[in-house]
């Protein structure tokens, strides 16, 4: 039977050799090949101006200390784009408040222009308060090109309306603190669109 | 059955000279940007999901044809198989395999763009960071014209680098009756069209013989030219020349290249034919016969046939091609030995 089977697949064989025959044609090929570099996003947060020099050795810097209301601080945080690629910038700042029924904040600042604050509403809490700024308009990022920084504010300011007697002045170091984001600005998108508001963006890039 | 005591009383009763040529597919692919400008960011930095501006145009520099594509990439030298982020009209082309097929012929003279841009696909930048992505885009065309559809199994070939005419069209022949000297009666367009002929291509032309002589003759055809290429002498070899009479019998199965004088017939006084002649350049044909361009000349003769036996002359032309013989005889002997084996075999395993 197993004979008999290769017998007949020998003869359809023969057959299709028989029946089918060689075709060629004119044709014609070409070819491109196109070569990008896979990029990243990294940035820095830098401070340049704000002096870290702490001849007591108490963890504070000595020109922050014993600041009083009214008196101004240097303290410029610079985002950088240190990476490859263009990139959206965003930054947060914490900031100390008094912990008092009407709580006020300890310091101020004065952002630059170019910064759009997307929470407004934010007021203090526990001690302090929030805000997230994000580098461009209310409807539109600002790109932030290879080696290009975006400095938030150049100053902090006690307040001027602190009186001294505010719950929470005393005791533990009052802190401004700055975290700084950062995401491609090309190809990021959200539900399957370009995102290009801040809000649009914060959410693409599940920043919190 | 032969001639014996033939008088070559041989006359050349009039000849044409016809120009042929094969066409060629040729496309060519070029990049733009949406500013129709073209594209200069090889290289470029990019990261996941980016959207890059790339527009590829197959612009038709030939024949019609049939075109389809593959697009991959690699990242760090190792192949991906496709790239599902492009949009553009290669999305809505019929896909089989890894190809996209174009339902459309691509006309002589015609573009089109494959995309208009395609997007990086969504990577792990950082663990490919630095690291190349390369998109590489192939685009096959092939011959419209006797093209069957199935691209199964063909090669695709680069189109040869030479220079040809795309619109040649063929030259035209001179074709005239005259009195009793010409027995011979052309079309007035005898082969002038086998100009860009393709795999395939087959033309025919009808030859009436009239002998209005006293004689009986016997009448002939040869195919002439002058220095010729390698590459030109290789094309003629390949065109097939079949003549066959109003019954269906061939009289002449040759090629363009055989200077041979093949016999037309033997033709009493008073007696004609109508002979079909038929040109073609098989389907096998590949880029090497395309571009070409050669010029042959039609010899017709007669010459009186003066001889002891008046049954139709042995013309000496094979009606049976040679090579089909052979393989037939070799297939039958294959079959021969496998029935025989076969048999062998079912004997030992009865006997077991």
């Amino acid at each position: 039977m197993k004979k008999r089977k290769l017998l007949i697949a020998a003869i359809v064989l023969l057959l299709i050799l028989l029946i089918g025959g060689a075709v060629a044609y004119f044709t014609d090929t070409a070819e491109a090949t196109n070569t990008f570099t896979i990029g990243n996003v990294d940035i820095t947060l830098t401070e340049p101006n704000w002096v870290t020099t702490d001849a007591n050795s108490n963890n504070v810097p000595d020109a922050a200390e014993n600041k009083l209301p009214g008196e101004e601080i240097a303290k410029d945080p610079t985002v950088t784009n240190v990476g490859e690629n263009d990139a959206y910038i965003f930054a947060k700042v914490v900031s100390a408040c008094t912990t008092d029924a009407s709580p006020k904040e300890i310091f101020t600042y004065t952002v630059n222009t170019g910064w759009y604050l997307m929470t407004p509403d934010n007021a203090c809490t526990n001690g302090s308060i929030t805000r997230i700024y994000a580098y461009g308009t209310n409807s539109a990022m600002t790109k932030v090109a290879k080696n290009g920084t975006a400095v938030l504010f150049t100053k902090v300011t006690v307040n001027e309306s602190l009186t001294g007697e505010e719950t929470g002045l005393t005791g533990a170091n009052k802190t401004v603190e700055v975290k700084a984001y950062g995401v491609q600005a090309d190809g990021i998108k959200k539900d399957g669109n370009p995102a290009t508001s801040p809000a649009d963006v914060w959410s693409a890039a599940n920043f919190s | 059955m032969s001639i014996s005591g033939i008088y070559a009383l041989s006359e050349e009763l009039n000849h044409t000279e016809s120009g042929l040529s094969t066409s060629a597919v040729d496309i060519e692919l070029k990049e733009y940007n949406s500013n129709d400008e073209p594209f200069s960011e090889d290289g470029k930095g990019v990261l996941p999901g980016e959207e890059i501006s790339l527009i590829p145009r197959v612009n038709n520099l030939g024949i019609d044809c049939y075109i389809r594509t593959k697009i991959t990439y690699t990242i760090d030298d190792t192949l991906f198989n496709e790239l599902d982020y492009i949009e553009g009209n290669y999305a809505s082309w019929n896909k089989e395999g890894d190809y996209y097929y174009y339902a459309s012929v691509l006309n002589k003279d015609e573009s089109i763009d494959l995309f208009n841009k395609l997007v990086i696909p969504n990577i792990d930048a950082e663990a490919y960071q630095g690291k190349l992505i390369k998109v590489n885009i192939i685009v096959d065309a092939i011959q419209a014209k006797n093209f069957d559809g199935d691209w199964e199994g063909i090669e695709i070939k680069k189109s040869i680098n030479r220079s040809y005419n795309i619109d040649y069209n063929g030259e035209s022949s001179v074709v005239y009756e005259d009195d009793a000297q010409h027995h011979i009666k052309l079309d007035d367009n005898y082969f002038e069209n086998l100009g860009n002929l393709l795999p395939g291509d087959s033309e025919f032309e009808n030859v009436i013989i009239s002998n209005r002589s006293k004689n009986d003759n016997i009448y002939y055809l040869t195919i002439d030219y002058g220095d010729l290429s390698d590459e030109e002498l290789k094309l003629l070899g390949k065109i097939k020349l079949l003549i066959k009479d109003s019954e269906g019998n061939t009289l002449v199965d040759s090629n363009l290249k055989d200077k041979t004088k093949h016999s037309l017939g033997f033709y009493k006084s008073g007696k004609g034919e109508t002979l079909k002649v038929e040109v073609t350049l098989p389907i096998d044909s590949d880029n090497e016969y395309s571009k070409l361009l050669a010029k042959i000349t039609w010899k017709y003769s007669y010459e009186v046939a003066n001889y002891h036996d008046r049954e139709k002359p042995n013309t000496g032309d094979l009606h049976f091609s040679l090579s089909i013989a052979v393989f037939l005889i070799s297939a039958l002997g294959f079959l021969i030995v496998l029935i025989l084996a076969f048999k062998d075999t079912d004997n030992i395993e009865k006997n077991n």
